[in-house]
């Protein structure tokens, strides 16, 4: 637990001193609603629908980007060779991974969803509760998979051109599951209406957890 | 049991087909102090990865301190350090917290004051907040010095430790060195310079081509004479 | 014998895919059962080689998937051919078509970390991990893909309930047909991926 405090802390000291990661994920969230404002035509009709489906669309490029820039720093130097002889759990290494990229993932996440309010116009009605459980739980699927297959790009001949390739086909259960949920806050939709989704990615979140911590050090140690 | 502190037994590594290592067998003892000579490409970092613990080898067995490195391998990390050419060292952390960030990772309490000892006597003590993007090479060498005994090992593997040192850096890893022996620890140092290599060691292996060609303790070495030999074991 | 059993397995297909078009349905689900089959031991094969490491469950893993993805395209294939009369369209997202969807690029993405994984250990392990993951991952695409339907999650519903009993033998007869000529396929398949490596072997010693 020690080890694991220490690894987040260190990410943090690592990015508020640069923050290069969120910084960059900020201007490339911008850039992607003001596109999206451009080139979509929103009504009344269409708007709980197209808004939902390109807010999460966002999130996951957004995130990606983050993903393939936190193990980077841990390639520079060789740090990770540091940590790797050290005594620390393979297991405990990865959920410190996860919670810094969760951590990246929810800032962004929440300033998408707020250029998503404010450049389309939306007042939300709904569960706002039940949103940010929602985005949550998201945001948790995404960092599981995306801190292991982010490990496992980063020492491949592709680099990070392989991350979204390997990754977008294995979190369509999140990405089905999160907009269905938005979408149905959006219109006022209660608990009940919501609840398969919740628990369709709470079930995602708690078996990538533990199944990428067990595989992990096959990813993380050189062979 | 066996008796020897390290004992490694024909160890074999292979990169696809290449083979890296070929049944290497040797034993050292405690406070031995190991010198391991050998040309580029000889085998020396794969060994000293595969002792680190960093690196799987393919066939034969490692015991260090009576554990066995498949099955222990954490009771191993804890007793041993790493010094590279690499310097695993985070560039955007300062000096001090690089070091105690590595401390935490072996749970050393109160880390701070040894640090400060250790930076003290390596002579950067007045650079301990500074980052480690703004230092020269010689000096993150300095730095990663002091992280691989953060944790007091008993066993020190030094990778080319000499590489990227400028000489008053080397000065004081000799020193150091010297150091290791009154404390009975134990070392092993690959290097391709014989004049350093051979200073403090109490030992002398050469390994090439993933083979033991040479294995002798110092007193049976003549030193004068030892280029020569050298040559001849690794034409 | 080698001759005999490849003429027999080349026989019984054809005899079955003659005729009316909705005999295609035969070969479908041959081709399903046997791609299923396929990654069923992609799954177990990828846990033991992360287990111990050894080659021959690598090629099991590498081979078999293969093989899978060879039959799951005709999977898609034969059933877009006959889903063309029957439902009137080539393609539906329904859960069982998105998921079979899904699953196809699963495996090809699998097949494209090998060949992006560089030496042969790293590429071993890295698409082990891979193919667990998407193995995993399938019901999760599955149940999602009902629930998007509105279809309330039960995890497998009954088939068609009235069969004919001639129908079922031929369903049988291929089943059983399409696994032996499966097996086949796997077993040349990994001679081969081992005849390919003594082969590098030869040519790397020969080289230094």
């Amino acid at each position: 637990m020690n080890t694991l405090a220490a690894v987040l802390w260190k990410d943090i000291i690592n990015e508020l001193r640069t923050k290069e990661i969120v910084l960059s994920m900020a201007a490339f969230s911008v850039v992607l609603v003001v596109i999206f404002n451009f080139s979509l035509v929103i009504n009344r009709d269409n708007i709980g629908h197209l808004v939902p489906s390109f807010l999460w669309i966002s999130i996951i490029f957004v995130g990606t980007l983050g993903l393939s820039r936190t193990f980077a720093i841990e390639k520079e130097n060789s740090a990770i060779t540091g940590i790797l002889i050290s005594p620390i759990d393979r297991s405990m290494l990865y959920f410190a991974k996860v919670l810094s990229n969760l951590l990246y993932v929810l800032i962004v996440q929440f300033l998408l969803l707020f250029l998503f309010l404010f450049m389309f116009n939306i007042n939300l009605t709904g569960n706002i509760l039940m949103l940010i459980i929602v985005m949550v739980l998201g945001a948790v699927g995404f960092s599981t998979l995306g801190t292991l297959f982010s490990t496992m790009a980063i020492n491949t001949k592709l680099r990070e051109l392989l991350l979204p390739v390997i990754l977008f086909p294995v979190i369509i259960p999140v990405i089905i599951n999160a907009v269905k949920a938005t979408s149905l806050i959006f219109s006022g939709g209660g608990y009940t209406e919501i609840k398969p989704f919740l628990n369709i990615l709470i079930a995602f979140d708690i078996i990538f957890l533990v199944t990428s911590a067990l595989v992990y050090e096959f990813v993380v140690e050189e062979s | 049991m066996n008796n020897s502190y390290i004992k490694i037994d024909t160890l074999s590594k292979s990169f696809g087909f290449k083979k890296v290592l070929d049944g290497i067998n040797l034993q050292f003892e405690k406070g031995d102090f190991v010198t391991l000579f050998g040309p580029n490409g000889a085998g020396k970092t794969t060994l000293i990865r595969i002792l680190s613990t960093i690196l799987k080898s393919d066939e034969g067995n490692i015991t260090i301190s009576d554990y066995d490195i498949k099955k222990n391998v954490s009771d191993i990390r804890k007793i041993i350090g790493l010094l590279s050419h690499e310097n695993f060292l985070y560039q955007n952390l300062t000096v001090t917290e690089n070091l105690i960030f590595f401390a935490k990772l072996y749970n050393v309490k109160n880390s701070e004051e040894s640090i400060s000892y250790k930076l003290n006597k390596i002579g950067i003590y007045s650079k301990r907040n500074e980052l480690i993007r703004n230092l020269s090479s010689g000096m993150k060498q300095r730095v990663s010095i002091v992280r691989s005994l953060v944790h007091d090992p008993e066993i020190i593997f030094l990778d080319e430790p000499f590489v990227g040192l400028d000489i008053e850096g080397s000065e004081y890893l000799l020193e150091l060195f010297s150091e290791f022996k009154k404390e009975n620890k134990t070392a092993l140092v690959t290097t391709h310079d014989l004049r350093l290599g051979l200073h403090e060691c109490t030992k002398v292996v050469v390994i090439n081509k993933g083979q033991i060609r040479f294995n002798e303790i110092i007193e049976n070495v003549d030193v004068n004479s030892f280029e020569s030999t050298y040559k001849s074991l690794i034409a | 014998m080698l001759v005999s059993t490849y003429a027999a397995f080349i026989y019984a297909p054809t005899e079955v895919i003659m005729g009316h078009i909705q005999r295609i349905f035969y070969f479908h689900m041959g081709t399903v059962w046997v791609a299923t089959i396929a990654f069923i031991i992609v799954f177990v094969a990828s846990i033991l080689y992360l287990i111990n490491g050894k080659r021959k469950w690598d090629v099991l893993a590498y081979t078999s998937a293969e093989l899978g993805v060879f039959f799951i395209t005709l999977t898609i294939i034969t059933g877009s051919i006959w889903a063309k009369p029957v439902w009137g369209t080539w393609w539906t997202w329904d859960p069982q078509l998105t998921t079979t969807f899904i699953l196809w690029i699963l495996y090809i993405v699998y097949l494209l970390i090998r060949a992006n994984s560089g030496y042969d250990e790293k590429k071993a392990k890295y698409s082990a991990v891979f193919a667990i993951i998407a193995f995993i991952d399938l019901p999760l695409v599955y149940i999602s893909a009902r629930v998007m339907r509105g279809i309330s999650p039960v995890v497998f519903g009954p088939g068609g309930g009235g069969i004919e009993p001639k129908m079922l033998n031929a369903l049988l007869i291929t089943l059983v047909s399409f696994t032996l000529l499966f097996i086949l396929l796997l077993v040349e398949r990994i001679k081969i991926e081992n005849l390919k490596y003594q082969i590098n072997k030869l040519i790397y010693t020969e080289n230094n």
